[in-house]
């Protein structure tokens, strides 16, 4: 899984976002190391759909302009969950490198 | 609306643009508005990221199928030039640049990659093809115009044959059962995808076995044989199956995996 895909997936466990606010949720949990683009979020997003990890959650039009909300389904927030635990699991095994050598902050 | 973001988004496929172009404007008049101005960074990454989905499986068949016919037309057009410009009679009966038709499992390749790729976007069509074509070459051959009928009826691709002959029952089951629909989307893709895959496996051996073997006389039955040379025309046969093998591979994976994620339809 991509930061991309893990951002985005993560954007939307706590409920249904918009494009723009999955751009900007996704920048602050990565404290703004990944600002998505437009191009970037819609690719992962229709890839996303396809595969059944979020879904349509409505549209709404704010300022005269169409939002689509999306959402996380179950099998996304499953995908989520496991690449969350898999992340941990490698941190766990690295971080004791990384302070047998001096490196940790 | 900056006029580059409208430009650039041309870049991605029609049925893309129609289902999210408003949304994305949206997203980008958002992020106009937070910046103060337009984003070089956003156009350029929409112009790269609508490119990419143009050609990415679900999108590409259009393009595929016109590789298709590009490629069928290559395989078989020779044999068609022969037959026009021998019945008019050349000098010794074989006009020149074209070696009339020959026994060519090069070109049975070309047609069977060519015939799976018009399947990704007209199954229908690519059903025809396929049960016409070697049909059409073994009459051909049986009246003595255009001995090669060549790559379908040649001595030596039996196995060609056959795998063209089980691509095509396998196209046509696939479309019996989603004309009686009664059975979901993926049961129709696997089974199109599994034919595509068998009639490119079985196009590949042939086309490896007349490499090994040193048969590229075959090469010679096609329009870009006096360019490329046999050893060419041999190898982009080969290319072209595997590119399209690889396609099949690629959009089964991705049929799978939303298969497994689709029985969860309720939201998180």
């Amino acid at each position: 899984m991509t930061t991309t895909t893990y951002l985005v997936l993560a954007s939307l466990l706590d409920g249904p976002r918009h494009g723009y606010a999955i751009v900007q949720h996704a920048a602050t949990l990565s404290e703004g190391s990944t600002r998505l683009t437009t191009g970037t979020l819609y690719g992962a997003l229709e890839r996303l759909q396809r595969e059944g990890l979020i879904e349509d959650a409505g549209q709404e039009a704010i300022d005269g302009r169409l939002r689509r909300y999306y959402r996380l389904t179950d099998a996304g927030a499953d995908q989520l969950r496991e690449q969350t635990a898999q992340m941990q699991r490698t941190a766990a095994a690295v971080a004791p490198q990384l302070a047998q050598w001096g490196l940790t902050s | 609306m900056s006029r580059r973001y409208v430009v650039a988004m041309q870049a991605y496929p029609e049925p893309f643009r129609r289902q999210a172009r408003a949304d994305m404007l949206a997203t980008l008049h958002d992020g106009d508005r937070e910046r103060g101005h337009a984003s070089n960074r956003e156009a350029l990454s929409l112009l790269l990221n609508g490119t990419r989905e143009r050609f990415a499986p679900q999108h590409a068949q259009s393009l595929l199928a016109l590789l298709g016919l590009v490629l069928l037309f290559i395989a078989v057009a020779p044999d068609g030039l022969w037959i026009v410009q021998h019945s008019t009679g050349g000098p010794d009966g074989h006009p020149g640049g074209v070696a009339g038709p020959t026994h060519s499992e090069v070109r049975f390749l070309l047609a069977a990659a060519g015939i799976a790729a018009i399947a990704q976007r007209a199954p229908f069509v690519a059903c025809l093809l396929a049960a016409l074509t070697p049909y059409g070459f073994w009459v051909l051959s049986g009246i003595s115009m255009g001995s090669g009928a060549g790559a379908f009826a040649a001595e030596g691709s039996d196995l060609a044959m056959i795998g063209l002959s089980v691509a095509s029952a396998l196209i046509l089951t696939a479309l019996s059962i989603q004309l009686a629909k009664r059975a979901p989307k993926l049961a129709v893709t696997t089974w199109c995808t599994g034919a595509l895959w068998l009639a490119a496996l079985s196009g590949t051996a042939a086309g490896l076995r007349a490499l090994m073997l040193g048969n590229l006389s075959g090469g010679r039955g096609t329009l870009a044989a006096p360019v490329i040379g046999d050893l060419g025309v041999a190898f982009i046969a080969c290319a072209a199956v595997l590119a399209l093998s690889t396609f099949g591979l690629a959009q089964a994976l991705s049929a799978l995996r939303s298969a497994q994620n689709q029985p969860t339809p309720t939201s998180h």
